[in-house]
């Protein structure tokens, strides 16, 4: 699904000019549930934020269902990223002055996906998050756990290939972390293919890869499950 | 420490440029203005304060009129003990020759000798008390004796007015001062002369005439005004225009008052006291529009230096403190943008004057008090304006910065109320420029009823006698078509004749009009049949339909014995406030005086066939000099005032523009970076630039729109009641509020797009935290 071949990433600002990415190869197989490791300041969202068609690289391929996308421009990403690929982050980043059903919907909002249908998905997925009693309220008024598990609804709402989860689990606490991590492991077995950036060994021990990353560079990768899953 | 802290908020300010630039900019040119308009404003309402016996001063004045006859004066004198002296005045134009000098036109004043005894301008040379006491003596300004002697003259020298009377130099004065209600004059001539002038002994004892100022000074605590009434009885009783009821009533102003007077005097300035009001009313609204938009700014930056706050806070720093250093911070803009806007003013300074038709010298304003009254202003500006931001500063929780957690949760309604407020005012000045631009504009194209282009006048400066030869003269002048001579032209209206006729009074005005008058102003007459004789006169249609003859007036014969010949078609000789009234013409004998001549030119290189007039004039009347007027411009000119006012408007709607959208650009550059994490989301969550542009706009424009609804309703009600003073008005047309409204999205559009065209084009991932 995912194929990327000598991709750098360089940030620069008036006097400094930092090397995040350096050189990185990499293959994701569709359904796959890789884990990106490393210390801080290793590149590991920058990697993350380019996969998800956030970014672009400074050099190198990116090969994303098939399609050359290491040099699209930022419209032509985003038309390439709705629908197909969802994120969760650290901080959920749900939008304060939306409700939980507002929040969820907004991936198809902008798929311009009509009102009915909307209503149907989002209800579903809430649902199945067990969330579908909060619909009407507003993320202060939810815990962190039940505001990350409206973040992955937001994710999956219009049922991508692909999950991009930077941290998710960093605000939570261990038994919140633990539900979602088992809700990935779930979505991961329906099909989706899940990548996450993590510190956590534990978190990492869900996924059937791990990368390690450093200084921008992969060092070593693990299989956790034999290969002849796929 | 608060010098440490005030370092860190000039580099704060420097690496925001943009932020500081349009605070501080604004705010100076707001006080700029303030400062201006309240120098103005105080020369405006001290007028005639200078005078030592001010409190006893009282002007004359019936209704809308201010004309007495000469001998009312001595009759309250006599009658009120509270009469300690009075004056009379009549205002002139005229010229004047000293002995072999060239000569000089400038205005008169007569007046009493007990001029200088109350009013207190200054005399260089001679006695105030005795200078006037003579028939034909004359007290010269500086200015216009220099103009004739070329030095102060001695006392007992001798000038010529308008070469005919003789008058005797007795006193030399300063130069009338600006800031009195006369206009200015450059001679005082005692005013008993003005029966020499006119030939008539009678002239003093007469009551026929009412056109002469009168003022009174009243004994120490008596109350003149307060008889007013008995005054009127008094009146009543010698003077026609009391006994006909032509004169309603009997006022004493406060000569303090008599600047902003409504009753009307030739020698006297006219100004409105309604539009000082208004000026006032107008620095209070630039002070709070500017003081709002600081205190906005000011909250949206500080949520850029919570950061260093927060951090204060951390190692120690306490609240009252952070406070303090929060006041000093905008006590320290509003200083820097107070001298800006000093600076400024000067710059500023001579168009203003232009504009207010004024004078004002703020270097002479420089004194120790003032200068203590503007620190204390600015001080108390940048408290106020920085208590609030100071207030939010100084409670911010460092934990929450130091998190990240840490957002100005602004409940953003009342700022969006400042904002819709801001548009209301712009919308409104727009809206009242264009219609105040649009009269103007439809009266200065009206069709008068008359021909104005290739037309000039002047006064008639020659005796009877000769005004037919320099007719001739004129008539041979190449380039010139015709001559008429005539008193009354459209641009003076005429004589006024009130009678009563039939049992109704009426009110006409008098053309006396050679026979090629309506040829020469191109205005159309048509003959009702009755034969011309010595009698006959004729009316304008408004008369006609007045005198309700409008079926046969060849039928009617005005005082049974003038026959009228002829109705001639309406045309306006008053400016188009006052409805268009009756008159009646006259033709002038040939040989009785003419007040003015009317040149038609012939419309080719007009500039020689006036230079060639000019020379004539001068040639014909050794070196009188004679002012001639376009009657194009003339006409313009009336409506100078509203032209003026319609700049005003215009300039200040500008500069609240100006204001107002570099508060708007700030704070929607603030709700943009509220919007930051928001606008990142989105943008993961498939939302392309357009439609977050869209959104951002959205919220902005709302305002606009509810701002555009109540302003055109209440600029529909002060436009109408503005153009009540008008007789002839324009329409208020439905384009002009859709325009303005058009103009007000603009700018808000410019505003808010551009921020939210950067925000909306920003990678999200810079917006959306990660480690």
């Amino acid at each position: 699904m995912i194929s990327i071949k000598n991709l750098s990433k360089v940030f620069r600002t008036d006097e400094i000019e930092t090397l995040a990415l350096n050189d990185v190869n990499l293959n994701i197989r569709e359904g796959e549930f890789v884990a990106i490791m490393g210390p801080s300041g290793c590149g590991k969202s920058t990697l993350l934020n380019i996969l998800g068609l956030l970014d672009n690289p400074s050099e190198g391929e990116y090969n994303f269902n098939k399609t050359e996308v290491a040099n699209l421009k930022e419209g032509q990403r985003t038309d390439l990223r709705k629908g197909n690929i969802g994120f969760v982050f650290q901080s959920f980043n749900l939008i304060d002055e939306l409700n939980v059903f507002e929040n969820v919907e907004m991936p198809l909002v902008y798929q311009r996906i009509s009102s009915k249908k909307r209503k149907e998905m989002v209800s579903q997925v809430l649902d199945r998050m067990n969330m579908s009693h909060r619909a009407k309220h507003y993320p202060q008024q939810l815990s962190g756990g039940q505001q990350q598990r409206v973040a992955i609804a937001r994710a999956v709402v219009s049922n991508p290939g692909l999950i991009l989860a930077d941290e998710p689990t960093g605000n939570l606490d261990s038994k919140n972390g633990q539900e979602v991590m088992e809700l990935l492991t779930e979505l991961n077995r329906e099909g989706t293919t899940i990548i996450m950036v993590t510190h956590s060994m534990k978190d990492a021990g869900y996924a059937h890869r791990i990368i390690n990353l450093f200084d921008g560079k992969v060092v070593t990768e693990e299989s956790l499950v034999a290969e002849q899953v796929f | 420490m608060i010098s440490k802290h005030l370092k860190s908020f000039l580099i704060h300010l420097w690496n925001n440029k943009l932020y500081s630039a349009i605070t501080i900019l604004g705010f100076a040119i707001s006080l700029m203005f303030i400062l201006l308009l309240s120098v103005y404003i105080k020369n405006e309402y001290g007028v005639d304060e200078f005078h030592e016996k001010k409190d006893r001063i009282f002007r004359l004045t019936h209704g809308e009129e201010a004309g007495f006859a000469p001998p009312s004066g001595a009759l309250l004198m006599e009658t009120f003990p509270e009469v300690e002296n009075f004056t009379r005045t009549k205002y002139f134009e005229a010229y004047l020759q000293a002995n072999g000098s060239s000569k000089v036109a400038d205005n008169i004043l007569f007046a009493d000798s007990s001029f200088f005894n109350i009013f207190s301008f200054g005399m260089i040379e001679g006695n105030p008390r005795t200078a006037l006491k003579t028939i034909g003596s004359a007290v010269l300004s500086k200015s216009l004796a220099l103009k004739l002697f070329g030095e102060l003259p001695e006392l007992g020298s001798k000038i010529k007015m308008n070469d005919e009377t003789s008058l005797e130099v007795t006193g030399v004065m300063e130069d009338v001062p600006n800031n009195t209600h006369f206009k200015k004059f450059g001679m005082i001539i005692n005013f008993p002369t003005m029966a020499k002038v006119f030939n008539d002994d009678t002239f003093l004892n007469k009551y026929s005439h009412n056109s002469y100022g009168l003022y009174v000074l009243t004994k120490p605590k008596t109350n003149l005004p307060s008889k007013s009434n008995e005054i009127f009885e008094l009146y009543k009783g010698v003077n026609w225009m009391f006994k006909g009821g032509y004169a309603k009533s009997v006022e004493l102003e406060p000569i303090t008052e008599s600047y902003f007077s409504t009753s009307h005097a030739y020698e006297v300035k006219n100004k409105s006291k309604r539009f000082v009001q208004v000026l006032t009313g107008i620095i209070f609204l630039i002070l709070t529009l500017s003081v709002i938009n600081y205190i906005n700014l000011t909250i949206a930056q500080s949520s850029f230096r919570s950061r260093e706050v927060a951090i204060r806070k951390l190692i120690g720093g306490k609240k009252p403190g952070l406070l303090a250093a929060s006041l000093m911070e905008s006590i320290l803009l509003s200083l820097i943008s107070s001298i800006i806007a000093i600076v400024l003013s000067f710059q500023v300074e001579p168009i203003f004057n232009h504009l207010l038709e004024t004078n004002i010298q703020i270097i002479n304003e420089l004194n120790l008090s003032n200068l203590l009254i503007a620190i204390g202003f600015i001080v108390l500006i940048g408290v106020l304006s920085g208590i609030i931001p100071a207030i939010k500063i100084s409670n911010f929780n460092p934990i929450d910065v130091v998190k990240g957690k840490f957002r100005m949760k602004e409940k953003n309604v009342y700022s969006k109320i400042m904002i819709c407020f801001q548009y209301l005012i712009i919308i409104t000045l727009i809206i009242s420029a264009f219609f105040i631009n649009k009269q103007t504009t439809f009266m200065q194209n009206y069709k008068m009823g008359f021909e104005q282009e290739n037309l000039i006048t002047f006064e008639n400066e020659l005796p009877k006698e000769k005004q037919r030869s320099f007719e001739e003269i004129l008539r041979n002048i190449p380039g010139v078509e015709d001559v008429s001579l005539t008193c009354g032209t459209p641009l003076d209206g005429g004589n006024n004749n009130c009678f009563t006729e039939k049992g109704k009074q009426y009110s006409f005005q008098v053309f006396r009009v050679d026979t090629n008058f309506f040829e020469i102003l191109d205005i159309p007459v048509s003959k009702t049949g009755t034969a011309y004789d010595k009698e006959a006169i004729l009316i304008n249609e408004a008369a006609a339909k007045i005198l309700n003859i409008e079926e046969n007036p060849g039928e009617y014969e005005l005082f049974d014995v003038w026959p009228i010949y002829g109705v001639v078609k309406n045309f306006h000789f008053r400016n188009l406030k006052s409805r268009l009234g009756p008159a009646y013409f006259k033709i002038l004998p040939k040989d009785e005086y003419a007040w003015s001549f009317v040149v038609k030119m012939n419309g080719v290189s007009n500039q020689e066939t006036l230079q060639r007039i000019h020379k004539a004039h001068n040639d014909f009347t050794d070196g009188t000099p004679v002012k001639i007027n376009f009657f194009n411009q003339a006409v313009q000119s009336w409506y100078e005032k509203e032209e003026r006012t319609g700049k005003i408007v215009k300039y200040f709607a500008i500069l609240t523009v100006i204001i107002s959208v570099m508060g708007l650009f700030a704070m929607s550059l603030y709700y943009v970076q509220q919007k930051q994490k928001e606008i990142g989301v989105r943008k993961v969550n498939g939302a392309k630039t357009h439609e977050i542009m869209h959104m951002l706009n959205y919220d902005f424009s709302i305002w606009v729109l509810i701002a555009f609804a109540i302003a055109c309703p209440i600029s529909y009600y002060f436009m109408h009641k503005w153009l009540e003073n008008f007789a002839y008005k324009t329409e208020l047309s439905w384009w002009v509020f859709a325009l303005a409204g058009i103009l007000a999205f603009g700018i808000a559009f410019l505003t808010v797009s551009w921020q939210s065209w950067r925000a909306a084009k920003r990678n999200p991932v810079e917006s959306l935290r990660y480690e």
